[in-house]
Protein backbone atom coordinates (compact mmCIF):
# COMPACT_ATOMS: atom_id res chain seq x y z
CA UNK A 1 0.00 0.00 0.00
CA UNK A 2 1.92 3.57 -0.98
CA UNK A 3 1.85 6.12 1.54
CA UNK A 4 0.77 9.27 -0.44
CA UNK A 5 1.77 11.58 2.05
CA UNK A 6 3.30 12.29 5.41
CA UNK A 7 1.98 14.67 8.10
CA UNK A 8 1.84 15.31 11.48
CA UNK A 9 -1.45 14.56 13.83
CA UNK A 10 -0.93 15.54 17.35
CA UNK A 11 2.53 14.81 16.94
CA UNK A 12 2.15 11.34 15.70
CA UNK A 13 3.52 11.07 12.42
CA UNK A 14 0.37 9.63 10.25
CA UNK A 15 -0.17 9.03 6.84
CA UNK A 16 -3.34 9.71 4.14
CA UNK A 17 -4.17 6.52 2.55
CA UNK A 18 -7.10 4.17 2.38
CA UNK A 19 -6.91 2.06 5.80
CA UNK A 20 -9.37 -0.60 5.22
CA UNK A 21 -7.34 -3.49 4.79
CA UNK A 22 -4.96 -5.34 6.61
CA UNK A 23 -0.92 -5.54 6.05
CA UNK A 24 -0.01 -9.05 4.48
CA UNK A 25 1.59 -9.88 7.86
CA UNK A 26 -1.76 -9.33 9.66
CA UNK A 27 -3.93 -10.81 7.19
CA UNK A 28 -1.29 -13.79 7.79
CA UNK A 29 -1.22 -13.67 11.92
CA UNK A 30 -5.15 -13.71 11.72
CA UNK A 31 -4.96 -17.16 10.37
CA UNK A 32 -1.51 -18.79 11.97
CA UNK A 33 -2.27 -17.60 15.78
CA UNK A 34 -5.19 -20.29 16.76
CA UNK A 35 -2.60 -22.92 14.79
CA UNK A 36 0.51 -21.73 17.04
CA UNK A 37 -1.21 -22.10 19.93
CA UNK A 38 -2.72 -25.33 19.48
CA UNK A 39 0.44 -26.48 18.06
CA UNK A 40 2.31 -25.27 21.26
CA UNK A 41 -0.02 -26.97 23.70
CA UNK A 42 0.26 -30.22 22.01
CA UNK A 43 3.63 -30.27 22.26
CA UNK A 44 4.31 -28.85 25.61
CA UNK A 45 1.52 -32.02 26.26
CA UNK A 46 3.68 -34.81 24.53
CA UNK A 47 6.48 -34.02 26.40
CA UNK A 48 4.32 -34.28 29.58
CA UNK A 49 4.06 -38.10 28.10
CA UNK A 50 7.35 -38.31 27.05
CA UNK A 51 9.18 -37.43 30.63
CA UNK A 52 6.50 -40.20 31.92
CA UNK A 53 7.83 -42.31 29.78
CA UNK A 54 10.98 -41.66 31.04
CA UNK A 55 10.35 -41.80 34.79
CA UNK A 56 9.16 -45.30 34.20
CA UNK A 57 12.53 -46.26 32.78
CA UNK A 58 14.38 -44.68 35.27
CA UNK A 59 12.34 -46.03 37.85
CA UNK A 60 13.44 -49.23 36.17
CA UNK A 61 16.58 -48.50 36.08
CA UNK A 62 17.06 -47.82 39.52
CA UNK A 63 15.48 -50.58 40.78
CA UNK A 64 19.25 -52.32 40.26
CA UNK A 65 21.82 -52.19 42.69
CA UNK A 66 24.82 -49.91 41.94
CA UNK A 67 26.95 -52.56 41.28
CA UNK A 68 24.98 -53.84 38.74
CA UNK A 69 24.15 -50.65 37.40
CA UNK A 70 28.24 -49.73 37.00
CA UNK A 71 28.58 -52.94 35.64
CA UNK A 72 25.80 -53.63 32.81
CA UNK A 73 28.17 -53.97 29.42
CA UNK A 74 27.31 -51.79 26.73
CA UNK A 75 24.22 -52.55 24.77
CA UNK A 76 23.00 -54.16 27.73
CA UNK A 77 19.18 -53.79 28.70
CA UNK A 78 20.53 -51.85 31.58
CA UNK A 79 22.71 -49.29 29.79
CA UNK A 80 20.27 -48.93 27.00
CA UNK A 81 17.95 -47.63 29.99
CA UNK A 82 20.78 -45.66 31.36
CA UNK A 83 21.08 -44.58 27.51
CA UNK A 84 17.68 -43.32 27.18
CA UNK A 85 17.24 -41.46 30.38
CA UNK A 86 20.58 -39.39 29.25
CA UNK A 87 19.65 -39.00 26.16
CA UNK A 88 16.17 -38.09 27.40
CA UNK A 89 17.19 -35.69 29.51
CA UNK A 90 19.39 -33.87 26.77
CA UNK A 91 16.44 -32.96 24.04
CA UNK A 92 12.92 -33.23 26.02
CA UNK A 93 13.39 -29.62 27.63
CA UNK A 94 14.63 -27.65 24.05
CA UNK A 95 11.15 -29.72 22.87
CA UNK A 96 9.37 -28.23 25.81
CA UNK A 97 10.51 -24.44 24.99
CA UNK A 98 9.79 -24.85 21.50
CA UNK A 99 6.64 -25.76 22.28
CA UNK A 100 6.34 -22.73 25.05
CA UNK A 101 7.67 -20.56 22.11
CA UNK A 102 5.13 -21.19 19.62
CA UNK A 103 2.38 -20.64 22.13
CA UNK A 104 4.11 -17.39 23.17
CA UNK A 105 4.48 -16.55 19.07
CA UNK A 106 0.61 -17.45 18.91
CA UNK A 107 -0.13 -14.51 21.16
CA UNK A 108 2.36 -12.51 19.07
CA UNK A 109 0.20 -13.47 16.02
CA UNK A 110 -3.20 -12.51 17.78
CA UNK A 111 -1.74 -9.09 19.05
CA UNK A 112 -1.02 -8.52 15.00
CA UNK A 113 -4.53 -9.53 14.40
CA UNK A 114 -5.79 -6.71 17.10
CA UNK A 115 -3.28 -3.95 15.48
CA UNK A 116 -5.17 -4.72 11.76
CA UNK A 117 -8.29 -4.63 13.34
CA UNK A 118 -7.54 -1.64 14.73
CA UNK A 119 -6.41 -0.51 11.62
CA UNK A 120 -9.17 -1.64 9.42
CA UNK A 121 -11.85 -0.58 12.05
CA UNK A 122 -10.59 2.86 12.10
CA UNK A 123 -10.66 3.46 8.33
CA UNK A 124 -13.93 2.16 8.27
CA UNK A 125 -15.10 5.24 10.54
CA UNK A 126 -12.89 7.53 9.43
CA UNK A 127 -14.81 6.52 6.08
CA UNK A 128 -18.52 6.80 7.57
CA UNK A 129 -17.65 10.09 8.43
CA UNK A 130 -16.38 11.48 5.60
CA UNK A 131 -13.67 13.48 6.45
CA UNK A 132 -10.79 11.31 4.59
CA UNK A 133 -9.32 8.60 5.82
CA UNK A 134 -5.82 8.92 7.22
CA UNK A 135 -3.62 6.27 9.21
CA UNK A 136 -0.66 5.98 11.38
CA UNK A 137 2.60 5.44 9.35
CA UNK A 138 3.87 2.08 10.82
CA UNK A 139 6.35 2.49 13.45
CA UNK A 140 10.06 1.12 14.21
CA UNK A 141 7.86 -1.17 16.23
CA UNK A 142 5.47 -2.08 14.70
CA UNK A 143 8.22 -3.50 11.58
CA UNK A 144 10.73 -5.19 14.23
CA UNK A 145 8.43 -7.19 16.15
CA UNK A 146 7.59 -9.67 13.61
CA UNK A 147 11.14 -9.89 12.93
CA UNK A 148 11.91 -10.34 16.38
CA UNK A 149 9.71 -13.10 17.20
CA UNK A 150 11.01 -15.22 14.19
CA UNK A 151 14.54 -15.03 15.41
CA UNK A 152 13.38 -16.31 18.57
CA UNK A 153 11.74 -19.14 17.06
CA UNK A 154 14.53 -19.94 15.14
CA UNK A 155 16.90 -19.50 17.74
CA UNK A 156 14.50 -22.19 19.83
CA UNK A 157 14.40 -24.32 16.85
CA UNK A 158 17.96 -24.01 17.01
CA UNK A 159 18.70 -25.29 20.51
CA UNK A 160 16.02 -28.06 19.61
CA UNK A 161 18.62 -29.33 16.53
CA UNK A 162 21.31 -29.17 19.23
CA UNK A 163 19.68 -31.33 22.06
CA UNK A 164 19.23 -34.11 19.25
CA UNK A 165 22.57 -33.73 18.36
CA UNK A 166 23.74 -33.89 22.21
CA UNK A 167 21.39 -36.49 22.71
CA UNK A 168 22.43 -38.68 20.18
CA UNK A 169 26.23 -38.28 21.53
CA UNK A 170 24.88 -38.55 25.16
CA UNK A 171 23.18 -41.74 24.14
CA UNK A 172 26.52 -43.23 22.84
CA UNK A 173 28.62 -42.11 26.16
CA UNK A 174 26.06 -43.65 28.22
CA UNK A 175 25.93 -47.06 26.17
CA UNK A 176 29.37 -48.44 27.85
CA UNK A 177 30.29 -50.27 30.79
CA UNK A 178 30.39 -47.33 33.91
CA UNK A 179 32.52 -49.75 36.15
CA UNK A 180 35.03 -51.16 33.02
CA UNK A 181 34.31 -48.27 30.58
CA UNK A 182 33.24 -44.80 31.41
CA UNK A 183 35.54 -44.34 35.16
CA UNK A 184 38.53 -46.14 33.38
CA UNK A 185 38.47 -43.71 29.91
CA UNK A 186 42.42 -41.88 30.17
CA UNK A 187 42.63 -38.33 28.84
CA UNK A 188 42.50 -37.59 25.47
CA UNK A 189 39.74 -40.52 24.53
CA UNK A 190 36.92 -40.55 22.68
CA UNK A 191 34.63 -41.13 25.97
CA UNK A 192 36.00 -38.09 27.83
CA UNK A 193 35.40 -35.78 24.91
CA UNK A 194 32.17 -36.85 24.46
CA UNK A 195 31.35 -36.30 28.46
CA UNK A 196 33.42 -33.23 27.98
CA UNK A 197 31.07 -32.19 24.94
CA UNK A 198 28.49 -32.85 26.62
CA UNK A 199 28.52 -31.40 29.87
CA UNK A 200 29.50 -27.86 28.25
CA UNK A 201 26.69 -28.02 25.59
CA UNK A 202 24.40 -28.77 28.50
CA UNK A 203 26.01 -25.78 30.32
CA UNK A 204 25.00 -23.31 27.49
CA UNK A 205 21.82 -24.95 25.92
CA UNK A 206 19.99 -23.80 29.19
CA UNK A 207 20.17 -20.31 28.86
CA UNK A 208 20.33 -20.22 24.81
CA UNK A 209 16.63 -21.75 25.00
CA UNK A 210 16.07 -18.31 27.97
CA UNK A 211 17.46 -16.03 24.91
CA UNK A 212 15.04 -17.92 22.34
CA UNK A 213 12.12 -17.19 25.35
CA UNK A 214 13.00 -13.23 25.73
CA UNK A 215 12.80 -12.55 22.10
CA UNK A 216 9.90 -13.81 21.45
CA UNK A 217 8.52 -12.01 25.09
CA UNK A 218 10.41 -8.81 23.42
CA UNK A 219 8.46 -9.13 20.13
CA UNK A 220 5.34 -8.75 22.70
CA UNK A 221 6.28 -5.79 24.16
CA UNK A 222 7.11 -4.52 20.75
CA UNK A 223 3.25 -5.36 19.92
CA UNK A 224 1.86 -4.13 22.62
CA UNK A 225 4.14 -0.46 22.37
CA UNK A 226 2.73 -0.52 18.91
CA UNK A 227 -1.04 -1.24 20.15
CA UNK A 228 -0.49 1.87 22.82
CA UNK A 229 0.75 3.91 19.85
CA UNK A 230 -2.35 3.37 17.43
CA UNK A 231 -4.57 3.94 20.57
CA UNK A 232 -3.04 7.42 21.12
CA UNK A 233 -3.49 8.26 16.87
CA UNK A 234 -7.12 7.41 16.94
CA UNK A 235 -7.92 9.35 19.62
CA UNK A 236 -6.04 12.63 18.28
CA UNK A 237 -7.54 11.44 15.09
CA UNK A 238 -11.17 11.31 16.51
CA UNK A 239 -10.89 14.58 18.32
CA UNK A 240 -9.64 16.41 14.81
CA UNK A 241 -12.01 14.74 12.71
CA UNK A 242 -14.90 16.88 14.28
CA UNK A 243 -12.71 19.87 14.77
CA UNK A 244 -12.03 20.24 11.22
CA UNK B 1 -12.49 16.79 29.08
CA UNK B 2 -12.66 19.67 26.00
CA UNK B 3 -10.83 18.67 22.59
CA UNK B 4 -7.70 19.59 23.97
CA UNK B 5 -7.48 18.15 27.16
CA UNK B 6 -8.13 14.97 25.14
CA UNK B 7 -5.59 15.65 22.61
CA UNK B 8 -2.96 16.34 25.67
CA UNK B 9 -3.74 13.62 27.34
CA UNK B 10 -3.31 11.43 24.48
CA UNK B 11 -0.03 12.86 23.61
CA UNK B 12 1.60 12.30 27.36
CA UNK B 13 3.63 9.22 27.57
CA UNK B 14 3.01 7.91 31.93
CA UNK B 15 5.84 6.23 33.61
CA UNK B 16 4.43 3.11 33.06
CA UNK B 17 4.62 3.30 29.01
CA UNK B 18 8.20 4.52 29.54
CA UNK B 19 9.40 1.65 32.30
CA UNK B 20 7.69 -1.23 30.76
CA UNK B 21 9.89 -1.16 27.41
CA UNK B 22 13.01 -0.31 30.10
CA UNK B 23 12.48 -3.08 31.99
CA UNK B 24 12.10 -5.31 28.79
CA UNK B 25 15.72 -4.17 27.75
CA UNK B 26 16.79 -5.03 31.28
CA UNK B 27 15.23 -8.39 31.27
CA UNK B 28 16.97 -9.49 27.46
CA UNK B 29 20.18 -7.93 29.19
CA UNK B 30 20.42 -10.14 31.91
CA UNK B 31 19.40 -13.15 30.15
CA UNK B 32 22.42 -12.37 27.37
CA UNK B 33 24.74 -12.01 30.51
CA UNK B 34 23.35 -15.68 31.16
CA UNK B 35 23.98 -16.97 28.38
CA UNK B 36 27.76 -15.44 28.20
CA UNK B 37 28.57 -16.70 31.33
CA UNK B 38 27.38 -19.83 30.64
CA UNK B 39 29.58 -19.99 28.32
CA UNK B 40 32.65 -18.88 30.27
CA UNK B 41 31.98 -21.79 32.43
CA UNK B 42 30.98 -24.47 29.48
CA UNK B 43 34.89 -23.95 28.63
CA UNK B 44 35.99 -24.49 31.92
CA UNK B 45 33.65 -28.07 31.72
CA UNK B 46 35.07 -29.21 28.81
CA UNK B 47 38.76 -28.50 30.21
CA UNK B 48 38.05 -29.96 33.73
CA UNK B 49 35.92 -33.18 31.83
CA UNK B 50 38.99 -34.03 29.61
CA UNK B 51 40.84 -35.18 32.28
CA UNK B 52 40.54 -38.36 33.39
CA UNK B 53 38.69 -39.77 36.22
CA UNK B 54 41.69 -40.76 38.85
CA UNK B 55 42.86 -37.46 38.08
CA UNK B 56 39.68 -35.48 38.94
CA UNK B 57 39.19 -37.41 42.02
CA UNK B 58 42.64 -37.46 43.77
CA UNK B 59 43.13 -33.53 42.94
CA UNK B 60 44.41 -31.41 46.05
CA UNK B 61 42.96 -29.26 47.90
CA UNK B 62 43.61 -25.30 46.29
CA UNK B 63 44.63 -27.03 43.08
CA UNK B 64 43.24 -26.05 39.44
CA UNK B 65 41.36 -28.88 38.45
CA UNK B 66 39.32 -28.13 42.42
CA UNK B 67 38.95 -24.82 41.60
CA UNK B 68 37.16 -25.40 38.08
CA UNK B 69 34.96 -28.33 39.78
CA UNK B 70 33.83 -25.25 42.04
CA UNK B 71 33.47 -23.03 39.18
CA UNK B 72 31.64 -25.93 37.18
CA UNK B 73 29.66 -27.08 40.16
CA UNK B 74 28.21 -23.58 41.94
CA UNK B 75 27.98 -20.81 39.19
CA UNK B 76 25.19 -22.72 37.21
CA UNK B 77 23.25 -22.39 40.66
CA UNK B 78 23.04 -18.78 40.45
CA UNK B 79 23.16 -18.46 36.87
CA UNK B 80 19.79 -20.26 35.41
CA UNK B 81 17.94 -18.20 38.60
CA UNK B 82 19.39 -15.00 37.40
CA UNK B 83 18.09 -16.31 33.85
CA UNK B 84 14.78 -16.35 34.71
CA UNK B 85 15.08 -13.10 36.95
CA UNK B 86 15.67 -11.88 33.17
CA UNK B 87 12.63 -13.35 32.19
CA UNK B 88 10.13 -12.04 35.34
CA UNK B 89 11.84 -8.55 34.36
CA UNK B 90 10.77 -8.98 30.78
CA UNK B 91 7.17 -10.21 31.71
CA UNK B 92 6.79 -7.16 34.71
CA UNK B 93 8.05 -4.91 31.28
CA UNK B 94 4.80 -6.78 29.07
CA UNK B 95 2.41 -6.08 32.44
CA UNK B 96 3.31 -2.68 32.33
CA UNK B 97 2.53 -2.18 28.92
CA UNK B 98 -0.19 -3.96 29.13
CA UNK B 99 -1.85 -1.58 31.82
CA UNK B 100 -1.58 1.59 29.91
CA UNK B 101 -4.12 -0.12 27.78
CA UNK B 102 -7.09 0.31 29.32
CA UNK B 103 -6.47 3.88 30.03
CA UNK B 104 -5.80 4.49 25.91
CA UNK B 105 -9.16 2.61 25.72
CA UNK B 106 -10.63 5.35 27.56
CA UNK B 107 -9.14 8.24 26.28
CA UNK B 108 -10.66 6.73 22.82
CA UNK B 109 -13.75 6.75 24.55
CA UNK B 110 -13.61 10.08 26.14
CA UNK B 111 -13.23 11.59 22.09
CA UNK B 112 -16.44 9.41 20.92
CA UNK B 113 -18.07 10.52 23.18
CA UNK B 114 -16.90 14.12 22.79
CA UNK B 115 -17.28 14.02 19.13
CA UNK B 116 -20.02 11.64 18.37
CA UNK B 117 -22.64 13.68 19.64
CA UNK B 118 -21.34 16.75 16.97
CA UNK B 119 -21.65 14.28 14.31
CA UNK B 120 -24.58 13.02 14.56
CA UNK B 121 -25.94 16.92 14.83
CA UNK B 122 -24.23 17.70 11.86
CA UNK B 123 -25.72 14.94 9.90
CA UNK B 124 -28.91 15.76 11.28
CA UNK B 125 -28.74 19.34 10.13
CA UNK B 126 -28.01 18.85 6.35
CA UNK B 127 -31.07 16.26 6.54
Amino acid sequence: MATQTAVQLGGIEVSSEKAQSMTGMQSMASKMWAPWLIMGFMIVMVSLIIGAIVANTASDYFSFSKEVREAAVANSDIADKKAFIEATKAWLPTFKFLGLGMIMGGITFALATILGNLKTGGGRVQEAIGKGTMELKPPMTAKMFPMVMMMGMMVLMASFVIGIILAVISADYWNHSIAAELNTASAGSGLLSDLGTIKAIGLWLAPLKFVGIAMILSSIVLALATIVRVLRFQTVRIVDLVND
Amino acid sequence: MNADEIRQAAQRSDFRSKAGPLLAMMGMAMVVTTLVIRVVIAVTAADYYALDMVTRDSALSGSTILNDLSVISTWPLWTLPFGFLGLATLMVGIALIFSTIPGRIQQRASAMALTLPRVIESRQGTK
